[in-house]
């Protein structure tokens, strides 16, 4: 593969052949006097942290739509309930205690990675391990978003969707009689349990 | 009569009435300095794809790390959810591929003794040789769902020739109970070659996101994940127990031949991973 240089750089930005490269990470990572903020104020900034990505995400309109949905789903959801009915057939038990904020950051961390570009992609050792696992978040970012589209056309006008889907989560449990969900079931039973592995609340 | 020149001192500026005298000093054009936002913010216009930009020092430089490696590489789930999207022909919900199994068209013989053409068989190990389908992980859809369910839209719509479904040969068994016999035997032969190599690695410990295969009969769990809090580092294990395949070949296999741990076979996902990709199958085909 022939590397190709920036082409055009300015104090604010690198210009590739592929990619503009944001050089000023500050307005999208977390301040340094984030554990000074009350709880209301941590929300709020990370909220606003994971809207300020949009633009990195996708450059289609749709796909930012699904992004900023996901989002907000994220901030309302009953994440506790739908864990416990998928871990309530995979052990029973939580493996980590971390708040919602704790969460919230790892999160933050997960999609900033899938916006990353490291130096050093495609090479041995720290860098091209790190721009390689950076690549698994983005493919994930990606499906998550795609299946998200789906769960939404599932549930748009829908009044019974909606409840099993976003308010009960009945069709996690794998007694229930829809095969319908099936597949979505296996595919959100498997980001919870990824997310109990790494802490994070995708 | 003499002309009154108008007193305009206190209305023009100095600088002016200077101007307008012949000795005014001559004054070098020069570029005024303005930023243009062709430069300033031409991110903003490049019309690329934008990314965050981490230099190498920015990497070790940062404290806490701002780009943590999480390893994903060696994660089960995650390496499931990277996989390519593909379309849930029952649900009509895309999902990555590992959720789904795969339907494909076989050509049979021209003189079969059931006179069909085409046969619709899962396929275990996917590939992209010929038209597939895909239908969800559960035994229960694939033994419920509609022949023009599971046929290939390639197939159903081909504009070339046009397939009746009395011509396509499928068996309710060989989809269902046949798909989970070749998954058996494939985790059988996967775990019977595991028996030479597994031999000088009988010492290895248990680390984070290892898969652990039991055949336990006491654990009511088909996949757990648990934390083993007195081992060092207090890895999280995801474990596999086969003990609802009733076969005592594996059990001889799981706790007498290959045990290299007190609670069963230690695997890694990128060394083992169709080993662990059957596993996964069989568990959530059965369960669902």
């Amino acid at each position: 593969m022939i590397k190709v240089g920036p082409l055009i750089t300015t104090p604010k930005a690198i210009m590739t052949k592929d990619f503009t490269l944001i050089i000023n990470k500050s307005p999208y990572t977390l301040p340094t006097d984030f554990q000074k903020y009350s709880r209301s104020g941590k929300l709020r900034v990370l909220y606003r942290r994971f809207i300020r990505l949009r633009p990195f995400i996708s450059r289609r309109a749709m796909i930012r739509g699904s992004y900023t949905n996901y989002i907000r789903h994220k901030f309302h959801e009953n994440y506790e309930l739908k864990r416990d009915i998928v871990l309530k057939s995979s052990g029973g038990k939580r493996m980590h205690d971390l708040s919602d904020i704790e969460m919230g950051c790892r999160t933050l961390t997960f999609v900033q990675k899938a916006v990353s570009h490291v130096d050093g992609e495609g090479e041995d050792g720290i860098h091209g391990a790190l721009a390689h696992d950076n690549l698994i978040c983005k493919r994930i970012l990606k499906n998550l978003l795609t299946i998200e589209f789906h769960r939404e056309r599932l549930e748009f006008r829908n009044a019974v969707a909606y409840r099993y889907l976003r308010l009960t989560f009945e069709y996690l449990d794998p007694t229930y009689r829809n095969l319908k969900y099936a597949s979505l079931r296996h595919a959100d039973t498997s980001i919870i349990h990824l997310n109990e592995l790494l802490g994070t609340r995708l | 009569m003499r002309k009154v020149r108008p007193h305009i001192g206190g209305l023009v500026p100095v600088a002016i009435t200077r101007c307008m005298t012949k000795n005014a000093p001559k004054r070098v054009p020069c570029v005024p300095s303005v930023e243009t936002p062709l430069f300033t913010n031409f991110q903003k216009w490049a019309g690329k794809k934008k990314m965050l930009y981490f230099s190498r020092d920015d990497i070790s430089r940062s404290k806490p790390l701002m780009l943590p490696n999480f390893n994903l590489n060696g994660n089960m789930f995650a390496q499931m959810l990277q996989k390519p999207i593909r379309l849930d022909t029952l649900s009509r919900v895309k999902v990555p591929r590992a959720f789904l199994v795969q339907l494909k068209v076989h050509k049979l013989a021209v003189n079969n003794e059931n006179k069909k053409l085409i046969e619709l068989a899962p396929a275990i190990i996917s590939g992209s040789h010929s038209s597939s389908s895909y239908v969800p992980l559960s035994r229960q859809a694939l033994a419920t769902m509609s022949l023009s369910q599971l046929l290939p839209s390639s197939v159903k719509y081909s504009k070339m020739r046009h397939f009746d479904v009395s011509e396509v040969a499928m068996d309710r068994d060989k989809l269902t109970t046949g798909y989970e016999e070749k998954l058996v035997n494939l985790v059988t032969d996967g775990l019977k070659e595991l028996v030479g190599i597994f031999g000088d690695e009988a010492d290895v410990g248990l680390e984070n996101w290892d898969i652990l295969v039991t055949y336990d009969e006491r654990n009511s769990y088909d996949m757990e994940l648990r934390q083993f809090e007195d081992l060092a580092g207090k890895p999280v294990i995801i474990i596999f127990n086969l003990r609802f395949l009733r076969s005592e070949e594996l059990d001889r296999l799981i706790n007498v031949e290959l045990k290299t741990h007190e609670y069963g076979i230690i695997l890694k996902i990128p060394k083992n991973e169709n080993l662990i990709k059957f596993m996964y199958n069989l568990i959530a085909f059965k369960t669902c």
